[in-house]
């Protein structure tokens, strides 16, 4: 399942809109955010990628996270 | 079991800018112990509900504060489990007379999240999700999948989530305290700024301050509610967790409980208060608490079944999306207005159903009027 993301909490606004997606790993479900701009839909084949979890500010550390492209 | 609601209080629930957290816990309070017609050394203890004063006013300790803001130091306990921490310290305070603890308690719900911007609230809201799992969801988010899921699996339409929001505004002029008295036609809902695919803005709860409070006690009194019978159901805190993405596993569970404890089935119940956080929820809610079969929640609501004159009314108070949520408050305000109308003799059978985050947790009592 899909859901596309337009209003986030205040480190994420500036992403929206995002996609948020439940995805089947050989039958183990998890859930992921899309990587900035893709358009996901049910059915899509996707990859986890590494990538910032948000733009941080010049003293904070740089976090990452695992996100969804589509292959 | 002998549980009777002697007294409750409703605060307004909206924007409350000139109420502080302590004020509206003392309207609360004050106000259903008045109800009770009792005064504050009749108390035995205050359990206290909340989800995120820690946050956002920076106050934890709330047992301790609601003590000190009734005066005479009765013991005291926060209970949080996000939205359903209300019906988690009803269940609190239900436990401790059960066991025969204490013979009178006073149960408070109270929020307050309109002092800070939406974006922060949409941030403290989102702690109710599973962090590490569920990073970048926001609720409305969460609940668009689900409501996604339902629409694919059953043909749920858009209308039919929308008819869930026109009823329960329309419902709301019955209630003075309820945070919105406004009429929306199904259009307007349908075609509002899309928050989280499909929800729209007019598919969601708003962001409230307020405050319920009731009275429980062994002592059996005729003509006053009675809790008859409650159940507790539990799944896993993200949605990838759970088997299905069309019900709530816990809310199934919880009613099973309830009916069983009640004896009673729910084509008895002829009022109900359940958890419309997002109108998607109000449609799980019809199937899994068993007024209708799976997939089928759309149509009852859309047919009329589910107002005045249907199969059962729910949502009077106008809900959450029209009454308003204060999250910590809402499962002690739907005991509270449930306890109000079966003292008034308006119905004999009424059903709260309260759920935490995307439906990890679920709490369901039923009331009646009926004594032996």
């Amino acid at each position: 399942m899909v859901t596309t993301i337009r209003t986030s909490s205040p480190e994420l606004n500036y992403l929206t809109p995002y996609d948020y997606a439940v995805v089947d790993f050989a039958g183990q479900k998890k859930e992921f955010m899309a990587a900035a701009g893709e358009n996901l839909k049910i059915g899509d084949k996707v990859k986890l990628v590494l990538r910032k979890k948000f733009q941080p500010d010049s003293s904070s550390l740089i976090e990452y996270s695992l996100k969804l492209i589509k292959v | 079991m002998k549980i009777t609601v002697l007294g409750q209080a409703i605060t307004s629930f909206g924007e409350l800018w000139q109420k502080s957290l302590s004020d509206l816990l003392v309207d609360a309070m004050v106000g259903a112990i008045k109800n009770a017609n009792l005064e504050i050394k009749d108390i035995d203890a205050i359990f206290v509900a909340n989800m995120s004063a820690g946050m956002a006013e920076n106050q934890v300790h709330l047992g301790a504060l609601a003590s000190q803001l009734m005066g005479g130091n009765k013991p005291a306990m926060r209970v949080e489990g996000a939205c359903a921490s209300g019906s988690l310290a009803m269940l609190a305070g239900e436990y401790s007379l059960l066991a025969g603890q204490y013979k009178t308690v006073l149960v408070v719900g109270v929020e307050k999240m309109t002092d800070i911007d939406s974006a922060l609230a949409t941030k403290y809201l989102s702690g109710a999700a599973f962090y590490g799992q569920e990073y970048g969801s926001t609720f409305p988010g969460l609940y668009g999948l689900l409501a996604g899921a339902h629409m694919q699996k059953y043909g749920t339409t858009r209308d039919q989530l929308s008819a869930v929001a026109v009823k329960n505004h329309l419902h709301a002029f019955d209630n003075p305290n309820a945070q919105y008295h406004k009429k929306f036609s199904l259009d307007q809902i349908s075609q509002s700024q899309l928050v989280a695919d499909p929800l729209r803005l007019l598919d969601c709860s708003p962001i409230t301050d307020g405050a319920a409070a009731v009275v429980l006690t062994t002592k059996e009194v005729k003509g006053l509610a009675k809790i008859n019978g409650f159940g507790h159901g539990q799944d896993s805190l993200d949605l990838a967790g759970r088997q299905s993405m069309t019900s709530l596993e816990a809310t199934k569970t919880a009613a099973r409980l309830a009916y069983k404890m009640s004896n009673l089935s729910a084509q008895k119940i002829q009022v109900a208060e359940v958890h419309d956080c997002f109108t998607i929820a109000e449609i799980l809610a019809y199937e899994d608490l068993e007024f209708v079969g799976a997939g089928e929640g759309g149509k009852l609501v859309a047919t009329g079944k589910t107002t005045y004159g249907g199969q059962v009314v729910v949502n009077p108070s106008g809900g959450l999306k029209a009454g308003g949520h204060p999250v910590g408050a809402t499962g002690v305000k739907q005991i509270a207005y449930l306890a109000k109308i079966l003292a008034q003799g308006q119905f004999e059978t009424a059903l709260a159903h309260n759920v935490g985050g995307s439906g990890a947790t679920s709490v369901v009592h039923i009331l009646t009027n009926k004594h032996d």
